[in-house]
């Protein structure tokens, strides 16, 4: 989120909507593909559309991460 | 009642990958990778010929006779980009001698953009019922040629593949009649003119305004959703789509999305290329209605029913 908003981390609210960061939906689905390459986590566009904030997601990421552990 | 009495379509054989495109374009890496990945984009096609010659391809298709040619009062071309040939070339025209329609009159439609192959539509009914003559003809034609960085994509949204289509149209009949045509035009979001903010609210807005001209052109024809067969998209990208369906609960599978991978969006021509597919995969069947959508760069949002 930080390097697509080239800005700090620091510097990103996790509860706010990506559209109020700064990032529109093509954004949102950069994110997404980033997060399959790195996470190996498929990603669903809808996913985007139903987490909006980083923290939305990354509850959902670590939903989905845990039930993926042995 | 403006009728497609028959629609032809032509596909070239050569294809393009569209991550071969991706420097061209000028697309980040991750950029085309939602195209690939989340838009359901893959190929689109190009022809070696002229624009004329892309037109032609098609409208010969139709493989008139002497009788249906004599019939043909008017040649449109309906296109989303309004200067495609140097002066005096007239594809339109090409088209019109070719066929020998010398006693029609041969015209561009060009304001809704995209969304002009409805629009196309609805002003050859009208200027057909206008005649007075049941037997009165006019030959709607889509296609155009990616000639420029401009006219191969769009930014954010999609990368144009180059196909044409021929339909011939009639003001009575039975075969696939308009129900109902409704435009809804957002003069605010011409992406010519708007800042960076006002595209990203357009991108934003843009499933909704589509979920709206849906919905609306459904009721003005006294149908409800679970009435229409199905839906002939743009071939935009798939997503838009989907972001649609879940909006207006309507099942994805009754959206024709087979040719967005294998096509991407052709113009003008998407609905009369969704169209031949629906037929000749048999979904459709007498009697049923369905869904013809356009959107245009302006913005244009445009539906119309027919009953098949």
């Amino acid at each position: 989120m930080a390097g697509y908003l080239e800005r700090p981390a620091d510097n990103v609210r996790t509860d706010v909507s990506f559209a109020e960061c700064g990032l529109d939906s093509m954004y949102a689905l950069m994110l997404c593909g980033d997060i399959e390459d790195n996470l190996g986590v498929p990603m669903e566009p809808k996913v985007a559309w139903d987490h909006r904030t980083i923290d939305s997601l990354a509850g959902y990421l670590a939903q989905q991460l845990g039930c993926a552990a042995p | 009642m403006t009728a497609l009495e028959a629609v032809a379509v032509y596909l070239p054989e050569q294809r393009v990958r569209i991550g071969t495109l991706r420097e061209r374009l000028g697309m980040t890496v991750p950029e085309m990778k939602v195209f690939e990945r989340y838009f359901g984009l893959a190929e689109v096609p190009r022809d070696d010929g002229t624009l004329s010659d892309l037109l032609v391809r098609a409208a010969t298709r139709l493989e008139l006779d002497a009788e249906q040619a004599r019939q043909i009062r008017y040649v449109l071309h309906a296109r989303s980009v309004y200067v495609v040939t140097p002066h005096p070339v007239s594809p339109v025209h090409d088209v019109r001698t070719h066929l020998g329609l010398d006693c029609a009159v041969a015209f561009a439609v060009t304001q809704h953009a995209c969304a002009s192959g409805l629009l196309a539509i609805e002003l050859a009914g009208r200027l057909l019922a206008a005649t007075g003559d049941q037997d009165a003809r006019a030959l709607l034609v889509t296609g155009e040629k990616a000639f420029t960085t401009g006219a191969m994509f769009i930014p954010r949204t999609t990368i144009m593949g180059e196909a044409s289509t021929a339909c011939l149209l009639r003001a009575g009949g039975e075969r696939d009649q308009l129900v109902a045509y409704v435009v809804d035009m957002h003069g605010e979001y011409d992406e010519f003119g708007i800042s960076v903010e006002m595209a990203a609210q357009y991108r934003e807005e843009y499933p909704k305004l589509l979920a709206g001209i849906i919905q609306t052109t459904i009721e003005r024809a006294g149908l409800g959703l679970k009435d229409i067969a199905l839906i002939l998209p743009h071939n935009v990208n798939t997503i838009s789509w989907e972001r649609v369906c879940d909006l207006i609960a309507f099942p994805l599978e009754r959206v024709l999305l087979d040719n967005v991978a294998r096509l991407g969006h052709c113009f003008c021509g998407d609905g009369f290329i969704n169209y031949r597919t629906a037929v000749d995969t048999r979904r459709l069947r007498p009697g049923d209605h369905y869904l013809m959508v356009g959107v245009g760069t302006g913005a244009t949002f445009s539906a119309m029913v027919f009953r098949h």
